[in-house]
């Protein structure tokens, strides 16, 4: 039981992770919780799943799909309800994004309707039993996209010059916009990233759990924001570390001590670690310069 | 060549001069330091020439072309970088990656080329590396390459501002009071480091409250006070200029 509790946390936890991924970018650009991003996860599960059975597309092919259109949705939601209200104070961008989250899903129940839809078998579920560990085929390519997803991202971030001015926008937007970097592109850009991501998080739940839904992203979005805030918000390693810690303890909680407290043990997670370390596992202590 | 050109440059705001009628050019080569006490309307028309501000009346040329008001990341492109008054790197950077970063206005890589390493993509990284390793090497920071860029001393952090604004390949360099809060070696050191930047061909546009920098390094000096351009002249000229010594010692001090 524990070795199967074990592998259906690292599951979960990939998919906070991804998802957490794009809120930590996002909020390491313009300092802004985006809170539409549960949201751009649930249209990434619906793109994906009407790629299959709409457009008849090969699994890889709506998977991608789901995700490139998932990042123009960022695009869009960053120009049309971010951008024009910059450079007001945080808290207008904050309604905007609360906003834009409302908007999103009563865009989705009118384009797929309101009530949950099925999501067809596209991957046969074998479950593998190695060293005493039990995972199935689904978990398995949830943990491999996620990783690939992950590696491809730390190396654009690390290591290639969009990455690089990715990290002088976050850590001076002025002095980066003087050094010659665009910075607006290199915010749509990040928006694009961390939605794509989101999505590919979002259709993979919907694999998982073979249904999807316009609410499917609310709860996911809180905890994704949650497993964010644990790792360190801005850091992404802060955020995988945060989202696999998240979906470990909600699967083990969930069984040993009870599957009615499995929301409140994430919260509880969160109360701990901010206690103790409020910047986040892996965040840096910001000092305040007086 | 006549790199920067502004011609009867005035800048208002509301009813406040802060620059009037201010004629100024920079040629190929040239360093050229601009003064003024504080107040004098040095960092306006410092804004006003690189395009931040638009003048209230006036034209600036750059490399012969009007200079519209642009964004700042056009300017850079455009061939003016520059440093800050108070240091401004990327804190949680490598010395190398804050040079690198310059380099990224004179590069092509897109977001594609970027997730899926193309050729092209890694060729321009690569030169990307070697151009910022030869910037280290021209301002003798080799050593301290992998360092986090705000662990060093201020003295390296400067130059390393300023290895970091030619990676841009300005035509035209704005140094923001570059010894400012630095000791006197380290003045002497950037006294140095300016003339060599020089040698290198590259044209520099300084603002420094330190006259002995100043002094030694401006082949030409402009004075601003309240606004109006009071001198301008070579570092012997200005020194004797009963104007500027009045601007900035009083009128007593002239006598």
């Amino acid at each position: 039981m524990f070795m199967e509790q074990l592998s259906n946390g690292i599951a979960l936890g990939s998919i906070y992770a991804l998802t957490a991924i794009g809120f930590t970018m996002v909020y390491g650009i313009i300092r802004l919780i985006n809170f539409a991003h549960g949201d751009i996860y649930m249209i990434g599960a619906f793109l994906t799943l009407t790629g299959i059975t709409l457009l008849n597309m090969h699994l890889v092919m709506a998977f991608l799909f789901g995700m490139a259109g998932a990042a123009l949705f960022g695009i869009l939601i960053a120009k049309l309800a971010y951008s024009p209200i910059f450079k007001a104070p945080r808290i207008n961008i904050f309604l905007s994004a609360i906003g834009t989250a409302i908007f999103l899903e009563n865009f989705a129940m009118l384009i797929w309707g309101p009530e949950t839809q099925a999501f067809p078998d596209v991957i046969q579920n074998n479950v593998y039993t190695f060293l005493g560990f039990r995972a199935s085929t689904l978990q398995l390519v949830i943990l491999g996209t996620t990783i690939l997803l992950v590696t491809v991202l730390t190396y654009v971030v690390q290591y290639t010059k969009i990455g690089r001015a990715m990290r002088c926008t976050s850590q001076d937007m002025d002095a980066a916009r003087l050094m010659g970097i665009n910075t607006n592109r290199v915010v749509y850009i990040t928006f694009a990233l961390g939605s794509s991501l989101g999505a590919a998080a979002g259709a993979l739940v919907g694999m998982y759990y073979k249904a999807v839904f316009p609410m499917m992203g609310f709860v996911p979005g809180l905890k994704a924001f949650i497993a964010a805030v644990i790792g360190g918000i801005g850091s992404i390693p802060g955020a995988m570390l945060g989202g696999i810690i998240m979906g470990v303890s909600e699967s083990l909680g969930a069984a040993y001590i009870s599957s009615g407290y499995r929301d409140a043990i994430a919260f509880i997670i969160l109360i701990a670690i901010i206690l103790i370390k409020p910047s986040g596992l892996l965040g840096k202590a910001v000092k305040e310069k007086v | 060549m006549r790199i920067l050109k502004a011609k009867k440059i005035t800048k208002a705001f509301g009813g406040l001069l802060a620059v009037n009628n201010v004629d100024f050019h920079i040629d190929s080569g040239e360093i050229v330091s601009l003064i003024g006490p504080n107040g004098a309307g040095k960092t306006t028309f410092f804004n006003v020439i690189t395009g931040i501000h638009e003048a209230t009346s006036g034209e600036v040329q750059f490399l012969g072309k009007k200079l519209k008001k642009s964004k700042p990341f056009e300017i850079t492109k455009l061939g003016i970088g520059r440093t800050f008054q108070n240091i401004r790197l990327f804190a949680s950077m490598t010395v190398l990656e804050n040079i690198m970063s310059g380099q990224y206005c004179r590069t092509h890589t897109d977001l594609f080329g970027a997730i899926f390493a193309t050729p092209k993509a890694k060729l321009e990284e690569k030169k990307i590396r070697e151009k910022a390793l030869e910037l280290l090497d021209f301002l003798e920071l080799t050593d301290k390459k992998d360092e986090l860029a705000v662990s060093l001393p201020y003295g390296y952090q400067r130059r390393v501002e300023i290895a970091r604004a030619l990676a841009t390949e300005p035509k035209l360099l704005l140094l923001d009071e570059p010894a400012a809060g630095m000791n006197t070696s380290e003045k002497l050191d950037m006294t140095k480091l300016i003339r060599k930047i020089s040698e290198k061909g590259y044209t520099t546009l300084v603002i420094e409250h330190d006259m002995k920098l100043v002094m030694g390094i401006s082949n030409r000096i402009v004075v601003l006070d309240y606004g109006n351009k009071i001198a301008e002249g070579s570092p012997e000229e200005i020194q004797k200029n009963p104007k500027v010594i009045s601007a900035y010692l009083g009128k007593g001090g002239a006598q």
